[in-house]
């Protein structure tokens, strides 16, 4: 491998036998599964969440930044210590640019895709978010037949709705579908959702036992469509929106 | 007597032919998602949602065109042909033609020559 001189190799095994250090690694990791862990149990929000799942990768990639750490040109005296030292750096590094480009720049191109609401639909996220105590998000029209709706938070929460979903749904099916996504911008299921589905890209299939993206959505969807339930005090309308939105 | 096929139901599923034709019907006019299928529910039975998702992809297909308006119910598109009935038929035959001359080559247009030379 690129730069995996032998005094690399003489580097770790050194860093892998000293029992301090092994101490410490063990220990992060061990915090890491903990975090993890932690993050399966659906009476935490969905805040505490992304936090035990910052902290995971945190702790999972601590092994890698110490060892990095420890490595150090004048002990060596070689330059290609110098650069495993600087590859291994850009792995927390490219995490966190990973994550900030789901949280900060997908926001941006959906945004730029969208169109201005109308009058009516305004209104309607406006008196929905009033009543569920919260700032009202920005709303834009999706240039789509098909009935759609999501939301994005970013720097300015936005919900999406597309021409096809203000053609189909019915007032009261439209206000269910605002509420759920209304929902997930009070509840900010958008960052866990980029922190699991993150971690779900590098993590094995088995072990999404530990750690499956898909039930964190579910979780927040089934929270999103109760919050329209408690609000609309029926689940007939949220039902019959989802069932023209997935027919 | 062999039954006159007709080429929109040949070559398009039964409801996408059916929103056509209903496009076609107004005179190739403007329609939204609610006229239409006003117009075809009785021949066709269906849920609205599954007019609005068959009009997008006519519409991603340029079989149909559209516009956004923003009326009295918010925003909607207004569909209008693209082609008129007649077109449709010609482009699609000659889109079967071409395909064949393009795969089978001098098979397919010896075949056209012996079946209409006569
Ligand atoms: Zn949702």
């Amino acid at each position: 491998m690129f730069g995996m001189s032998e005094h690399v190799i003489q580097a770790a095994a050194a860093f892998l036998s000293d029992g301090t250090k092994m101490t410490l690694v063990g220990a992060s990791l061990f915090v890491a599964l903990a975090l993890v862990l932690a993050s399966r149990n659906n009476a935490f929000s969905a805040r505490a969440k992304t936090a035990f799942l910052y902290g995971h990768l945190a702790f999972l990639l601590f092994p890698i930044v110490f060892f990095a750490a420890s490595l150090t040109c004048k002990e060596l005296g070689m330059c290609e210590v110098s650069l495993t030292r600087s590859l291994l750096f850009t792995i927390p590094i490219a995490a966190i640019l990973a994550l900030a480009g789901g949280l900060f720049v997908v926001p941006l191109l959906h945004r730029a895709r969208g169109l201005p609401a109308d009058a009516r639909t305004l209104k309607m996220v406006r008196s929905c978010a009033r009543e569920m105590g919260m700032a009202a998000p920005d709303v834009l029209v999706v240039d789509s037949g098909k009935p759609e709706a999501y939301s994005v938070r970013g720097l300015k929460p936005t919900i999406f709705v597309s021409v096809g979903m203000l053609e189909v749904l019915s007032k009261k099916e439209l206000e269910a579908v605002v509420i759920h996504e209304l929902c997930h911008l009070k509840e900010d299921s958008h960052a866990l959702k980029n922190v699991a589905v993150f971690l779900g890209s590098f993590y094995p299939r088995a072990m999404a036992a530990l750690m499956s993206p898909s039930a964190m959505i579910s979780a927040e969807e089934n929270k999103a469509d109760g919050q329209a339930v408690i609000s609309q005090k029926t689940a007939a309308h949220i039902r019959a929106a989802k069932s023209k939105i997935e027919p | 007597m062999v039954k006159q096929l007709d080429i929109v139901q040949e070559t398009l599923s039964p409801l996408e032919s059916a929103i056509l034709e209903a496009i076609w019907q107004t005179g190739g006019g403007e329609s939204k998602v609610r006229d239409i299928y006003q117009k075809i529910k009785d021949k066709n039975p269906c849920a609205q949602t599954s007019v609005a998702v068959t009009l997008d992809r006519l519409y991603q297909r340029k079989l149909v065109g559209r516009k956004i308006t923003t009326g009295r119910g918010g925003l909607s598109y207004i569909y209008f042909a693209q082609m008129t009935k007649e077109e449709y038929g010609k482009a699609t035959v000659k889109e079967a033609v071409d395909r064949l001359v393009e795969r089978f080559g001098s098979a397919a247009v010896a075949y056209f020559n012996e079946k209409y030379q006569k």
